[in-house]
């Protein structure tokens, strides 16, 4: 199964969700649908590896084994002891993806794979403006600061949440 | 011994390694017998097999690369509630053997009937999660109480331990509680599900000497107080000599000298249990002695040596001791030993008591 995700991991997330987009265009699929579900395809790969990872080597920390000695079984020791643990990792991954995906949809959408009007997004906002980027300049300005500002937002939100949500880092 | 008094037997228990660079032997043929109410020494060196032995036990051997190869670890089955399975007759009348027992049903016996305390606190608590809910953990995953009531016996335990102001640090976290402090979690959640028996792997070897003596106080104030039989393991004569009854040496993965704590240390049956007397040391001694050292240091399991394990290091090793291994014989009450020099026709040597 990991090798699969690392031979999808070694194609450039861009090129397979052009082409999965391109695939879907014209089978009457909705088109904002349509960037969903390529996103979706290929953003749980970075997940997938980091959660196997940090279960990997926290399965081997010497708490998972005093759980097994007072006789838990497989899956209470999943869910209680290992995935609060890898919980760190996890919230930092997803607040990285979401402005990637946001990034993503936003090129997508520029370049004339995904969502066109009257369906808006910052991207397609971006794109129509740049057609007129010698008159009016802010009409590529404003949305291009509105998807910096909500990806920049999601980075810190991600900090702050793994902060609270992790006993060891509290005070 | 009494037959009726025996809570766990260990017999002919091998566990080997399989690892690239070949077998390791670490248990071969070991055989211990642990009464009820008592306390168990077992010392060695690193390596000597101590530790797994007990995992062993718990079946918790990882696997690959670790594997038990043969032998029985015979269980009191009326206090495991296991009547289906208990042998019938024969000398473990009575007994189940947990290597025969399914994983479902080893996981019951885990936590409820043995407990375990490990090492070192600062990574056997789970840093995400509190105290109190780790504590209830057991008591709930084997259905004994409800997390209310858990949550009181949790309680009750922590300031049995000797935590100040329970009710509050059981909201607290890991990392709030010192080293000290945690080992006493550690022996407070081994200890909440009442089990017939605790093993102590080296419950203060991570600890500094205060806290050391404070934690084997309250583990001697414990036995007193609660019904259970503890295995103790130490590399440390002295931690064991204070609390045991019985002592168990190994060393290899055998075990050379089996003795009641008094016996051990006035006769020792076997010559490394004299060097390791020697080697500890003393208040008592009358003038500023030196300690003396056992030359050398164990065998690779790998390719363990032909004969007396003990033999390339042993100061008054014979030819036999080089070419075939000693069996455990007994040279007094209770007490066993596997050494050639018990043979009548062995030389006699000095300090050392032979058996009539």
């Amino acid at each position: 199964m990991m090798r699969i995700v690392d031979i999808l991991y070694g194609i450039p997330t861009l090129i397979i969700v052009i082409l999965l987009t391109v695939l879907f265009k014209d089978k009457g699929v909705n088109p904002l649908v349509n960037v969903f579900i390529a996103i979706g395809l290929t953003y749980w790969l970075p997940m997938a590896r980091i959660v196997r990872g940090e279960i990997l080597s926290l399965k081997e920390r010497e708490f998972a084994l005093a759980a097994k000695t007072i006789g838990a079984p497989n899956n209470r020791i999943l869910f209680r002891h290992l995935i609060p643990n890898a919980m760190g990792p996890i919230i930092v991954t997803v607040t990285l993806e979401i402005p990637a995906a946001i990034f993503t949809e936003a090129f997508l959408s520029y370049i004339g794979l995904g969502v066109s009007a009257p369906v808006a997004s910052w991207g397609v906002l971006a794109s129509d403006g740049t057609e007129a980027i010698r008159s009016f300049p802010y009409l590529v300005l404003f949305p291009a600061l509105a998807i910096s500002l909500t990806m920049f937002a999601f980075n810190f939100l991600g900090d702050g949440l793994r902060d609270a949500l992790d006993p060891r880092l509290r005070q | 011994m009494d037959e009726n008094n025996v809570l766990m037997r260990i017999q002919g228990l091998t566990t080997n390694f399989h690892t690239y660079a070949g077998v390791v032997h670490a248990v071969d043929d070991m055989t211990l017998t642990i009464p009820k109410n008592s306390v168990v020494g077992i010392v060695g060196e690193s390596g000597s097999g101590k530790s797994v032995t007990m995992m062993s036990v718990m079946r918790l051997i990882p696997s690959p690369p670790g594997r038990i190869e043969g032998g029985h670890v015979w269980f009191d089955g009326a206090a495991l509630g296991l009547s289906d399975r208990m042998e019938k007759d024969g000398p473990n009348k009575g007994m189940v053997d947990l290597l025969s027992l399914p994983a479902e049903a080893m996981m019951k016996v885990r936590g409820r009937h043995i407990g375990m305390i490990f090492q070192d606190p600062m990574v056997s608590l789970n840093p995400v999660l509190t105290i109190g809910l780790q504590m209830m953990e057991s008591m709930v995953a084997h259905g004994l109480a409800t997390n209310k009531e858990a949550w009181k016996r949790a309680v009750d335990m922590l300031s049995l331990v000797g935590i100040p102001s329970p009710e509050e640090r059981m909201r607290d976290y890991p990392h709030q509680y010192s080293g000290g402090m945690r080992q006493r979690v550690m022996i407070a959640m081994a200890l909440s599900c009442n089990p017939e028996l605790v093993i102590a792997d080296e419950p203060t070897t991570s600890l500094d000497v205060t806290v050391q003596a404070q934690i084997l106080e309250l583990m001697k104030e414990l036995k007193a107080k609660l019904k259970s039989s503890i295995i103790i393991i130490s590399h440390d004569l002295s931690i064991v000599a204070g609390m045991a009854d019985k002592v168990v040496v190994m060393y290899a993965g055998r075990v050379l000298e089996e003795a009641d704590v008094y016996d051990l240390y006035e006769k020792p049956g076997h010559p490394y249990t004299m060097g390791l007397m020697k080697s500890v040391p003393r208040l008592d001694a009358e003038n500023r002695e030196r300690l003396i050292p056992i030359e050398g240091s164990p065998p690779d399991l790998l390719a363990p040596p032909v004969g007396c394990k003990f033999a390339p290091r042993c100061k008054y090793a014979m030819n036999i001791c080089r070419v075939q291994e000693p069996p455990l014989v007994t040279v007094g009450e209770g007490h066993r030993a596997r050494c050639f020099l018990h043979h009548p026709t062995a030389p006699a040597v000095s300090g050392f008591v032979k058996v009539e």
